[in-house]
């Protein structure tokens, strides 16, 4: 999102706005991986075939970002915006294309020693999954910045960060999920 | 007819983190196991056919509770995660040897189904379930959970005429009983009720120091720690060998499943209650 020195200096000189951005394309299923200038409002499709050189075989994961934070898309057909910092895509024989199944929470404990602000991401996980908002929002759920640490060290595979994005939502929303049809309450 | 062709796996859309660290329940598990690996062994060579029936008593009838019971509970079978087979290990060294394997299957029993399925399998249990398996053994069959054999002979003097240097005697008593009586000065136990200050721990480990220091009794006190690394006593089939369990801690701990602060603490503790 932070655009380096030269462009704030090319936006006070030249009085000329952000229209273009160096964008990482990576991944195993692009040709030419690499750090390309490409204007704002580029489809990605477009970034990938002319500037990585196309795709290399089957597809199975695009990511908007990074592979902690960043979003997965279901097609190419999104435009570059000022805060796209990459753009990720995976073969479907890589591990990210892989959804493992979720077992249960052994309390190893390991995502309270990676969380940043200091959380219990598996107590409030637990607390969304039973639909305890006030228990969820007791142990601070609010605090959480979606980093993926817990998730990341998980042994089972338990998507945290997933339902703690859930139970913010249907926090904010006052339990109802909002207008989502496919939280059903 | 053309055959039916498969559809191509479609783009995966799920929530970040997208990466994992590859760490998994069962890897967790099967460290463990090879922590106890050196322990099995050495209780396998002291005891013989004594360690290997409850041993395998022990395991086997763990994973075979294991799988029964998550069938009758309607449950996926989780068998494969090694969770059981632990059990069934941790279990079979807190058994004396040559306990009958029934009772080790009955033990196994009570550590699964009792110790960890009722509370809804791995990681809902409250206890660890091979000591409620213990426990229940030893509150309903006393005398045979208090019948400790003595290691095989001929495996000793073997040893001992090969390795001069390490006196492996077998010993009547238990080690703690030999401390209490051969102990110079016995530990006063802190009176106050509060938390031990900082400097009340330091002045306890002092005393235990200069006790050790007393010329006339440092040599015996440094003897019987010396002597519960290289001695055999009477125990159970895990607590025989000394340095075998050493071993598999600080393997624990390289391998990061175990903080190295949690040993000391847990020795220091009955010095400060």
């Amino acid at each position: 999102m932070l655009q380096p020195r030269c462009k704030q200096r090319q936006a006070v000189e030249k009085d000329l706005p952000c229209y273009e951005r160096v964008l990482t394309v990576s991944g195993d299923a692009v040709n030419k991986p690499g750090n390309y200038l490409v204007r704002i409002g580029s489809l990605y499709g477009d970034v990938v075939e002319k500037a990585a050189g196309g795709i290399t075989g089957d597809v199975g994961k695009i990511l908007c970002g990074g592979p902690m934070m960043g979003f997965a898309v279901g097609s190419l057909q999104y435009p570059v915006i000022k805060g796209t910092t990459g753009l990720l895509l995976f073969s479907q024989n890589s591990p990210l294309a892989h959804f493992l199944a979720e077992e249960t929470c052994v309390r190893c404990g390991r995502c309270l020693e990676v969380c940043p602000m200091f959380l219990e991401p598996t107590v409030i996980a637990k607390a969304v999954k039973r639909r305890k908002w006030m228990d969820a929002a007791a142990s601070d759920i609010a605090s959480c910045i979606e980093c993926g640490c817990c998730s990341y060290n998980c042994p089972s595979h338990i998507p945290l960060v997933q339902y703690i994005r859930m139970g913010k939502q249907f926090i904010m929303t006052g339990g109802s999920g909002g207008c989502n049809p496919l939280f059903k309450n | 007819m053309d055959p039916i062709k498969t559809p191509a796996r479609l783009i995966l859309v799920s929530s970040s983190p997208h990466i994992h660290c590859g760490s998994t329940v069962s890897a967790a598990m099967r460290d463990v196991l090879l922590a106890l690996v050196p322990v099995t062994l050495s209780a396998v060579w002291f005891f013989r056919l004594e360690a290997v029936t409850v041993i395998l008593a022990c395991c086997l009838s763990a994973v075979f509770f294991e799988a029964l019971c998550q069938k009758v509970m309607g449950c996926a079978i989780t068998v494969k995660d090694g969770s059981a087979l632990l059990t069934g290990l941790l279990l079979a060294l807190c058994l004396p040897p040559g306990l009958s394997p029934m009772l080790a299957v009955f033990g196994s029993f009570c550590a699964i189904v009792i110790g960890k399925q009722v509370f809804g399998g791995l990681g809902n249990n409250i206890f660890n379930p091979a000591h409620i398996g213990r426990a229940i053994l030893l509150a309903s069959m006393p005398q045979q959970m208090t019948t400790w054999l003595p290691p095989v002979h001929s495996f000793i003097d073997n040893i001992s005429n090969a390795f001069g240097s390490i006196n492996l005697q077998y010993q009547q008593q238990k080690p703690l009983t030999l401390l209490i009586q051969q102990s110079t000065r016995p530990l006063q136990p802190l009176r106050s009720a509060s938390m031990p200050s900082v400097q009340q721990l330091l002045s306890l480990c002092c005393a235990c120091l200069k006790a050790c220091g007393k010329k006339d009794k440092r040599q015996t006190n440094c003897q019987i720690c010396g002597r519960c690394f290289s001695e055999i006593f009477r125990g159970s089939l895990g607590e025989t060998c000394v340095p075998a369990i050493l071993l598999g801690g600080l393997f624990l701990i390289w391998r990061g499943h175990v903080d190295w602060r949690a040993y000391p603490s847990i020795i220091c503790l009955p010095f400060s209650l």
